[in-house]
């Protein structure tokens, strides 16, 4: 009889019991939270100002002219860092124009948007910085939204740890609104990470090249501007604009022409821009007027996919996930020897790949927060994995006109010797302050 | 849910319980009759059926005939008192009522232990469980489980209290391509930067039985309520910081041997 009773007692908690017996989960998690900030009219036209050195927070593009370096802080400006001793580079000071996302150098001139115009800056002393120019609307990926408290210039973004209950409907959302404000997943939109990265890539053109280091320009592989021959190209979403800079110092818009897909990257090499959109790459002739001249598409599976060429063959790396769409992480090579029909010829598997650059027979590809790998390119045969440095972060990569591998991470911009192709060494480091 | 395991329950018990038998007689009509064997008196079988209840019955009646030995004669009945014991499980565990869906999971221990006349036991557990089946949401449980015997005899009823340590195998935050749901319609996959697994205490406040068998081996039954608190951080906590802390709460049911 007891042993019933004492059933009976625990069936009973059962039913008694029951509603309580729930997991109960709580996500605490870092968002990223936007705060418009707004600037007057009369601080929209005002000229961009050179300033006093200012810690990186928030980099986005990055160039390698001549021995310095420019690192644009997005939506902010650009940061102008001594590179004559690639052992110790220097940060000197910094060009504020608010809005600006993507610039690209050549003769001596920065071409930078702030917002949608294009602003023109003489660098020759690049200690005395001078606006000398100004277009409006050509940019139109980041065009100014009035309101009545001004022009939106940039969105101001603070990190804040929020704690969301698993059962919630925000759970899992990578965007969604809490006390009347709008927060982003941090994992999925990485500052560091996103589309911020900007410039072109010469690399090839460095090494075959002999020209002095003080005349050249090189960015990473993941640009909205560049220039080709006396043209200046600027990739929005879905169109591409043709400034003339014959004259440096006085562009002049020459075409506009469409871009199928989302257009994110613009590579020139040889007559040609490689532009890499979410879809595929599209190849334009640029050669005879400077208009760019539809040559062909390559459809592919929907990511992000920064594209370079050496001419012979096109690299594309797909990164599926993020803000990209897709679940695919592999880099790619296109036979574009005929470039009217691409061929790919080869697959590589990747993680996470970002930037990338080729150096002779070496392709270095970043692999965002997994850090960068070398891989030799034995076309049309197989690519062949040679070494994978995880030390650091890595979104996008240049070779400077010092013959130095610069990697942009997370946390830092970080140079590599290359005096052993075979055998990068770290020989120095610029540190970001996190926010 | 609830009521399966309710039915389960009792038709587990039950025959334990009012298992009182020792002949099984069958008669040439078809009929069976039941009890306790009294011996043979002038051609009759002399069976008892409660107190006051004796029925003869001619032997030439009988088509059959199975004695049920008593359980104290089987060899190795009771052989699991006052000595170190050993011990496997296997339990189930679930939520009632959750919001969105309920979760399930299944485990298994090994046990060693020690009895005090059947008075009190105390056994150390360590094992495998998982907390959501058919996801990776598992762990190394190590436990101590003190129990307090109510009733005396063969069937022990008991509560006790167990207390454990659970560290992390893995778990849904951990892995870039899973992620635990609750919320299952809202199941998205993108690159996550990886938790640690994990690991977190568990309290489970338990009762049930404990059925002394034959053979030396004994079968333990038991219902509890199941606390496990959980805290998993991310490994890039300077970059993105994110931070899992879960409570389990779950009614587990097991069974056991002990030999």
């Amino acid at each position: 009889m007891k042993a019933i009773f004492y059933l009976s007692v625990t069936i009973l908690g059962l039913f008694t019991m029951h509603s309580c017996v729930k997991d109960t989960c709580v996500h605490t998690k870092k968002y990223l939270h936007y705060e418009p900030v707004f600037i007057t009219q009369e601080e929209f036209d005002a000229p961009a100002e050179y300033t006093l050195a200012r810690p990186m927070e928030n980099t986005g593009t990055i160039y390698a002219y001549g021995s310095y370096i420019f690192v644009n802080e997005f939506q902010r400006g650009i940061h102008i860092i001594d590179n004559h001793n690639p052992q110790s580079p220097n940060v000197k000071g910094f060009i504020e124009i608010p809005g600006n996302t993507h610039f690209t150098v050549k003769s001596n001139m920065l071409y930078a948007n702030k917002l949608e115009d294009l602003v023109v800056l003489d660098i020759t002393d690049v200690d005395q910085p001078l606006q000398v120019n100004r277009i409006s609307d050509v940019f139109q990926l980041h065009r100014a939204q009035s309101s009545d408290q001004g022009i939106l210039a940039y969105y101001e973004s603070t990190d804040e740890a929020i704690e969301i209950d698993c059962n919630d409907q925000r759970y899992n959302s990578l965007i969604f609104s809490f006390n009347d404000r709008l927060f982003f997943d941090f994992e999925a939109f990485t500052p560091s990470a996103n589309l911020q990265f900007a410039a072109v890539n010469n690399a090839k053109a460095v090494v075959e090249s002999g020209n002095s280091p003080s005349t050249i320009g090189v960015g990473g592989s993941m640009a909205r501007f560049t220039t080709f021959g006396e043209y200046l190209y600027v990739l929005s979403d879905h169109s591409l604009e043709t400034i003339d800079i014959t004259t440096p110092d006085q562009p002049v818009k020459h075409a506009s022409t469409n871009v199928a897909f989302t257009a994110e990257t613009i590579y020139p090499f040889e007559g040609h821009l490689y532009i890499g959109t979410t879809n595929g790459m599209h190849i334009y002739n640029v050669s005879h007027s400077g208009t760019p001249e539809f040559v062909s598409t390559t459809a592919h599976i929907q990511s992000c996919d920064p594209v370079i060429s050496d001419g012979e063959y096109a690299y594309v790396t797909l990164r599926g996930g993020t803000e990209c769409g897709g679940f695919t992480n592999q880099l790619e090579a296109y036979d574009i020897q005929n470039p009217f029909t691409p061929t790919r010829v080869q697959i590589f598997p990747m993680d996470n790949p970002h930037g990338l650059t080729k150096v002779g027979d070496y392709l270095y590809i970043c692999e965002g927060p997994g850090g960068w790998k070398k891989v030799k390119s034995n076309l049309p045969g197989q690519f062949t994995l040679e070494q994978t440095n995880s030390s650091h972060s890595a979104y996008d990569v240049l070779v400077t006109p010092q013959f130095t591998l610069l990697f942009v991470g997370s946390k830092g911009i970080f140079q590599y010797s290359m005096d052993g192709v075979n055998n990068p060494q770290l020989i120095s480091q610029v540190e970001f302050v996190l926010p | 849910m609830r009521y399966l395991i309710l039915v389960g329950l009792l038709l587990v018990f039950v025959p334990f319980i009012s298992a009182q038998s020792d002949v099984k007689i069958k008669l040439r009509n078809g009929q069976t009759i039941e009890g306790e064997w009294l011996g043979i008196e002038n051609d009759h079988f002399l069976i008892g059926q409660g107190e006051s209840i004796i029925r003869y019955i001619p032997e030439g009646m009988v088509l059959k005939l199975k004695v049920v030995p008593d359980i104290n004669s089987y060899p190795g009945y009771d052989k699991n008192r006052n000595i170190l014991i050993w011990g496997l499980s296997g339990a189930f565990n679930s939520t009632l009522g959750q919001k969105e869906k309920n979760l399930q999971g299944l485990g298994g221990k090994i046990s060693v232990g020690y009895d005090w006349e059947h008075n009190y036991a105390l056994y150390v557990s360590a094992g495998y469980s998982n907390m959501n089946i058919g996801e990776p949401e598992t762990f190394f449980p190590v436990s101590i489980l003190p129990v307090k015997y109510l009733t005396e005899g063969r069937l022990l009823v008991f509560a006790g209290l167990e207390a454990g340590m659970n560290f992390g195998i893995s778990n849904p935050w951990e892995s870039a391509i899973s992620r635990r749901s609750m919320n299952i319609d809202r199941h998205i996959s993108w690159s996550q930067p990886t938790h640690f697994a994990g690991k977190g205490i568990s309290l489970t406040p338990t009762t049930g039985i404990r059925i002394i068998g034959k053979y030396g081996i004994d079968h333990v039954i038991s219902l509890g309520l199941h606390l496990q608190q959980f805290t998993s951080q991310n490994k890039f906590k300077d970059d993105f910081y994110s931070k899992i802390d879960l409570l389990y709460r779950r009614w587990q049911i097991n069974y056991g041997l002990i030999f």
